[in-house]
This record gives C-alpha cells, sequence and structure tokens, in this order.
C-alpha cells in the first residue's frame, strides 16, 4: 500500500491562524488605533523582532498584514497600531475588547537594532510608519548604553495626526535623546516645526563612518531621506528601510509581494537601501 | 563674524570659494534674538538675510478673520530671507523667532554692492539662492503630495 508523504510542518504552521483576543483599544487619531491582544489559544505569547509584522484576519472580511508596534522584550502584549483605511482595517479599527482574531506570524526581516550597537542611531518616521520603528525604538531605550547618539525624527500631517503624543513627548524630554518633530500643516496651537523632514536632518549629530539609520514612511519619504543621508557621508548600506507592498500569502509563496527579486513579506519588509535603491520610484514597480 | 564652524554644516556655503566666504563672513553680525520676535514683516524692505545658527524661524502669512498661518520653519544651518536678491526687494513672508535664536544677520545692501563690483562674487551668490529656491521648491513639492495622508 502507498501512504502519502504528510504534509510537513514547515508547509503547514506559516499558514495556520491563532485566535488572539483583544484586551485593549486606544485611539490614537482620527483614524488610527491602536490594539493589544493576546493569545487565546493558551499557546505561548508572540516572540518577535523589531521590524516584523503578522497577518491580522478578521473572520469573513479578510486578512492584511500589519507591522508589530509594541514592546519585544514584553511579547505578552501583542500591539498593532492600525489606520482605518480600507474594509479589514475599518473592521479591525472597530473591535472592542473581547473580540476574537486570528494572527499569523510574525513574518519578515528586522531593523537591524543588534548589528547596530555601538553606533550611532539615526530614527526617521512618517506617518503611520512611526508604528513599525517603536520596536527598535524600544530596544535602543532599554539598551541605551549600547549606542552612541540617538536621534529620531518624526513628520506628520499635521498635530492631530501624530501618534503615541505622550510617549513622543516623554523622548523629547530625555537628554540621551535628539527628537525633532514635523507636521505637514501646523494649526494655531502648534509651536514645533512646520515643512518636510529633510531638513531637520542638518539638526542630527552622527558619525557617519558608524551610524546605522533605519527610515520608515512613505517612500517617497524614506527616497528622499536616504538620498539627503547619503550625500552627507551616510554609506547607502548603512541605511535600512521598510518596504510595503500587497503581502497575502506571508511567506513567499504567492508572489503578491514581489519587488524584482525580491519577496517584501519574505526578504523584507526591512531591507537594506542599496539593495533596493535602483528599483524603488520605477514605474508600476 | 567668524563663521568657520559652519562652513561646512551650512548648506549656504557648498561650493563657495574661501575668498567669498571669508568676505561674506566679514559681513556678517552675531545677533541673540529672544522668542516672539518679528525679524521682517511680510511687504516691507528686504534689506537682510540671516543664516540661523541656533533656533527656529517661523515664515508665516496672515488672511482675513483667521490667526497666521505658518508655512514653514527654518532651523540650525538655514538661509532666512531670499528677497533682498530679487525685485521688488521686499519680503514675501513674516518670519518671527519660534524660541531663543542665534543668527548671522548679513547687511544685505552691502552684500549687492559687492555684487555689483565683483562678478565672480555676484555668480557665487546667485548660486546661493538658486540653490535655496531649488531647496524650498522641491520642500514644498513633497507637502503638496500630502505624503502622509491616506494612500
Amino acid at each position: 500500500m502507498v501512504v502519502a508523504p504528510a504534509i510537513t510542518d514547515t508547509l503547514t504552521e506559516p499558514m495556520n491562524l491563532r485566535p488572539f483576543r483583544v484586551t485593549e483599544v486606544t485611539q490614537e487619531t482620527h483614524d488610527t488605533w491602536t490594539l493589544v491582544l493576546a493569545a487565546a489559544d493558551g499557546g505561548p505569547d508572540l516572540a518577535f523582532e523589531p521590524g516584523q509584522f503578522t497577518m491580522m484576519y478578521i473572520f469573513g472580511v479578510g486578512e492584511v498584514p500589519i507591522s508589530i508596534a509594541g514592546n519585544p522584550s514584553h511579547p505578552e502584549g501583542l500591539v498593532h497600531t492600525v489606520r482605518a483605511v480600507g474594509a479589514v482595517t475599518n473592521a479591525i479599527c472597530a473591535l472592542r475588547p473581547g473580540e476574537v482574531i486570528g494572527i499569523r506570524g510574525p513574518y519578515g526581516s528586522s531593523w537591524p537594532v543588534v548589528t547596530a550597537t555601538g553606533r550611532d542611531m539615526v530614527i526617521v518616521a512618517g506617518g503611520i510608519g512611526l508604528a513599525p520603528v517603536r520596536p527598535a525604538i524600544y530596544h535602543v531605550l532599554e539598551h541605551r548604553d549600547a549606542y552612541g547618539s540617538v536621534s529620531i525624527v518624526y513628520g506628520s500631517r499635521t498635530p492631530g495626526d501624530l501618534l503615541y503624543i505622550d510617549e513622543v513627548h516623554e523622548w523629547k524630554a530625555r537628554f540621551d535623546l535628539n527628537v525633532q518633530i514635523t507636521v505637514d500643516r501646523g494649526d494655531r496651537t502648534w509651536m514645533g516645526d512646520v515643512g518636510v523632514v529633510t531638513p531637520l536632518l542638518n539638526r542630527l549629530a552622527f558619525d557617519t563612518e558608524h551610524t546605522a539609520a533605519i527610515l520608515c514612511g512613505p517612500e517617497i519619504m524614506m527616497r528622499v531621506v536616504a538620498k539627503d543621508l547619503a550625500r552627507r557621508g551616510l554609506p547607502t548600506s548603512d541605511i535600512s528601510v521598510s518596504l510595503e507592498r500587497n503581502v497575502k500569502c506571508g511567506v513567499g509563496f504567492c508572489g503578491h509581494c514581489q519587488i524584482g527579486a525580491s519577496f517584501i513579506c519574505k526578504d523584507g519588509p526591512v531591507v537594506p537601501y542599496d539593495e533596493v535603491a535602483d528599483r524603488l520610484g520605477m514605474e508600476e514597480l | 563674524m567668524n563663521l568657520d564652524p559652519w562652513r561646512d554644516r551650512s548648506p549656504m556655503f557648498e561650493e563657495m570659494s574661501d575668498e567669498h566666504f571669508n568676505f561674506l563672513s566679514s559681513l556678517a553680525e552675531d545677533r541673540e534674538v529672544p522668542s516672539g520676535v518679528t525679524l521682517f514683516r511680510v511687504n516691507t524692505a528686504a534689506d537682510r538675510f540671516y543664516l540661523v545658527l541656533g533656533g527656529t524661524v517661523a515664515l508665516r502669512i496672515a488672511g482675513p478673520s483667521r490667526p497666521p498661518i505658518t508655512i514653514q520653519t527654518v532651523g540650525e544651518g538655514a538661509l532666512l530671507g531670499l528677497s533682498w536678491h530679487l525685485p521688488p526687494y521686499r519680503w514675501q513672508w513674516t518670519a518671527e523667532t519660534r524660541e531663543p535664536c542665534r543668527l548671522a544677520e548679513f547687511d544685505a545692501n552691502a552684500v549687492l554692492a559687492a555684487c555689483e563690483t565683483d562678478a565672480d562674487f555676484d555668480n557665487a551668490m546667485l548660486r546661493v539662492i538658486a540653490r535655496e529656491a531649488g531647496r524650498r521648491l522641491h520642500n514644498v513639492r513633497m507637502q503638496l503630495l500630502d505624503l502622509y495622508g491616506r494612500e
């Protein structure tokens, strides 16, 4: 009798959903919410590296890739910050404590916070892009003595669109961090900077030979910032960017998130800028 | 005024010869300005310009029935003021310090007089203005893209 070989765990496990229960919901801005989730299957917490993402599945609606926004040292609460822009994300943002969703992952590559030990850090985030770099910021702050100067530049649309505002103010108050914030459009109460993020890079002090830069935000913003940092002498191999494409399977099977020879879900989302610089900005890629 | 520490830190001095940098430095005056001071006001004579050495300056414009709008802030290392070089030599915006600022102030009339007699220096200053105008145009285009909005 011929027995069919068992489907290996390698093939099946990456597609398995685990139920997670919403334990906390915080409205960050008019269209963005942060959810804290806990495993509802009695299984282990979801350990992750800064920069990784999960696939969040709303039963009967659909599935989307969302970066993990929590502290990697405290995986007991799986934290996701989601902007309501479509059917699935609207459903996620409408979740309330007690409700259960499906989670797959974590998937993807991570920010090079470990290999950057001993170096200066330049972290540039735009809009909702602060969420994927927040785990890296937590890591750097928990190991602050292991790094040189640390700078965070954050650009947003308006003051009302700034994420994690209390936390950002705490970072800004620290003497061991250089935090620069700007908005595209201020309001009558806004006394901070107005304009794009690139002029703020002039206010950062870092050693171009010993610096790791991590950039996350709209792709056009990342390209402009990367070019500016390179113009200042930072090697493009020391710049990491987080790319976003139409991730579906999350494990490199389907090819929906392909950009050139890379799959964002498997080879990314975090990639060295020099490996993708020639592909970014290409029309229809 | 000694601007040597800013020689490599400000984009204003990119590609500028030592001779022109030293001459421009000799025309600069060191100024400490408290927060909330109007450096220049829209539609008044543009007879000076600044290099921001510390602090932030807001460029603002006022409209009827609404508070002044800040369109841009200018910080460390940035050139503040372009209207002094172009007719009608009047400010297009109002500039107000957002925090205590340290500025290098340049007498625009002295700079323009030097441009009249020295074609190379005139060319160097034109490049300064053109590069800064190009940077601002690029930045404004980026702002117009509304990159952080829903994509």
